[in-house]
């Protein structure tokens, strides 16, 4: 017993494809909607029960029997199965009594299993073909009496109108799509209208009392041939837009350029005749080519990228020209020492333009974050009123000390 | 040889290029015979005059069969001149052939500025592209001679093919290949 909510989606679909021939077939047998399989599963345990009653031999089985005998389904599946067998008469009494413990099965619900399976596989072609085959050696036989024909002829008149008429509804109202979809399994072959024909022509050579009946047959195959040909010419009319004939199946088209041989692609090509492929090149495109490639020194450009990674960062001291020279000048003016006062360097210039010049020449070099002197400047100030400089600041200009160690 | 069979051998040349066939068959009309430097088999090529070729299309600005990277694909085609045309004096048809690694140190100086795998894609391709539409040959894995469609060259283009040979610069086939 399978959960509808576990199924994927396409378990579910074929699942109910199968349980739709089924249901159809025991539409027949069912007494009432409630007694009706709403499972594939069902059946499936269904088997079982009847093969587990196949080996048991002539004694029969008891329920708790059959349940032992399927172990891999449910014990109260298994017994309520058996109640739906056993209310169709499937499953009967060994001896009509009250009481009665033991039950034997009937041949005819495994037949009609086997008969379901084979239809849900090929969709009940392959049996209405050996239906006619029947019904054809059948008219041979001399037991076989016109009534029987009769019947045989009436039944073949209601399969080709039951298998005409949906055809034809489709192709008269519904979509392409659905059409195409719905109606693949049901266009016939024409060995199947062939086969009915040959029937309908012996059974009328037979037995002309029953040409009414032939005539009902012949209006049926018509009206199933008239049905195959309209759905057919729908098809063809849009196979144009959309490829799909229905006349080859789709792996065919997907895998024909893949598989087939270079002969077969080439024979869609024969009788065209194609220029080979033959660029002129003159010999002046020649040289133009080959001078312009020899002019181009670089050629191909690489396209721009970032250059960040690849030159190393900038360092201003060494760049700078001015820096070094500044930095070359305070170290002319500490002498070697590591720290100087102002007072004294401006002493050491002289007069007041050389002076002036030293004192912007340290301001500079103090304003250079990147050159390791400072100048400090102090509180306190001279005044020497006989020198050109009448008063002087308190200030030191210093290496600074983490450079200097 | 009637009108036919040499309908059918332009035809033939039309859409498959030029001929080779065994050196004893007849020649039909209108086409020229080259004939290989061992003279066992010959090529059949048209014999169009300037007027009646596909130089007409150029005329006409009409767009003839194009050609992908053409650019590369003629240098390509001027070293593989270059290496399998030994004397310049001469006609270059049967030509010698080469090797495709002297062709490819021959392109070095074509194409400048290529690293060594990009020019190698370029002269492979463009072999194939030429060995396609017969205007060199390709014996072989790494052989290379000039196809036959060089010699429908008349001597005008000729003159200038001499001048390109001069351009080019010879490099020794077995010198060092350079990156």
């Amino acid at each position: 017993m399978s959960d509808a909510a576990a199924l994927t989606f396409d378990d579910y679909a074929a699942e109910s494809a199968v349980l739709g021939i089924y249901r159809q077939v025991f539409a027949v047998l069912a007494r009432n909607a409630n007694a009706m399989v709403d499972d594939a599963d069902s059946v499936g345990v269904d088997e079982s029960i009847l093969q587990a009653f196949a080996d048991a031999g002539p004694a029969g089985m008891t329920i708790e029997q059959a349940v032992l005998a399927c172990p891999e389904v449910p014990a109260d599946v298994v017994r309520r199965r058996f109640e739906v067998l056993r209310s169709y008469r499937a499953v009967t009494r060994v001896n009509e009594r009250p009481h009665e413990m033991f039950y034997q099965a009937t041949f005819a619900p495994y037949v009609m299993l086997l008969f379901l399976r084979r239809l849900s596989q090929t969709g009940g072609q392959a049996e209405l073909h050996r239906m006619l085959s029947m019904a054809r050696l059948a008219l041979d036989d001399d037991d076989t009496t016109p009534e029987v024909v009769r019947e045989q002829l009436l039944e073949m008149t209601t399969v080709f109108r039951l298998l005409a008429n949906p055809i034809m509804q489709l192709a008269k109202s519904a979509t392409v799509e659905s059409l195409r979809t719905q109606a693949q399994p049901l266009l016939g072959n024409s060995d199947l209208v062939d086969k009915a024909r040959v029937y309908h022509n012996a059974a009328a050579d037979r037995h002309p009392q029953l040409l009414p009946e032939c005539t009902q047959l012949r209006m049926a195959l018509a009206a199933y041939r008239d049905a195959l040909n309209t759905a057919a010419g729908r098809l063809l009319a849009h196979a144009g837009k959309t490829r799909a004939l229905g006349m080859l199946p789709t792996e065919r088209w997907r895998t024909f350029a893949r598989d087939s041989s270079t002969e077969g692609l080439a024979q869609a090509l024969d009788g065209l005749l194609f220029d080979a492929p033959e660029p002129l090149f003159t010999a002046d495109d020649l040289l133009d080519a080959v001078e312009e490639g020899m002019q181009s020194d670089s050629g191909r450009v690489p396209p721009p990228r970032p250059r960040v990674d690849e030159e190393p960062p900038p360092t201003e001291v060494d760049v700078d020209p001015e820096a070094t020279l500044l930095a070359q000048r305070a170290e002319e003016l500490l002498a070697g020492r590591d720290v100087v006062t102002v007072a004294q360097l401006l002493a050491d210039a002289g007069d007041w333009p050389t002076s002036r010049r030293v004192l912007s020449e340290v301001t500079a070099i103090h304003l250079r974050p990147e050159l390791p002197y400072t100048v400090t400047w102090g509180d306190g100030w001279r005044v020497d009123v006989t020198s050109t400089r009448t008063w002087v600041s308190d200030g030191w200009f210093r290496r600074d000390q983490q450079e200097a160690t | 040889m009637n009108e036919r069979d040499a309908a059918l051998w332009w035809a033939r040349i039309r859409s498959g290029g030029p001929q080779q066939v065994s050196a004893g068959g007849p020649t039909p009309a209108g086409l020229l015979r080259l004939v290989e430097a061992d003279a066992r088999a010959v090529w059949l090529i048209p014999n169009l005059p300037d007027s009646a070729g596909p130089a007409v299309l150029i005329e006409y600005g009409v767009p003839g069969s194009s050609m992908m990277d053409s650019k590369g694909t003629l240098r390509v085609l001027a070293a593989t001149l270059r290496c399998c045309w030994p004397d310049p004096a001469t006609d270059p048809w049967p030509g010698l052939p080469a090797s495709t690694g002297h062709v490819g140190q021959v392109l070095q100086r074509l194409v400048p500025g290529r690293n060594k795998v990009s020019r190698q894609q370029l002269l492979s391709a463009g072999l194939r592209r030429l060995s396609v539409s017969g205007w060199v040959l390709l014996e072989g894995a790494d052989t290379v001679r000039i196809g036959p469609r060089i010699a429908s060259f008349g001597s005008l283009e000729l003159s200038t093919l001499r001048e390109l040979w001069r351009l080019i610069p010879d490099t020794a086939e077995d010198g060092p290949e350079g990156s």
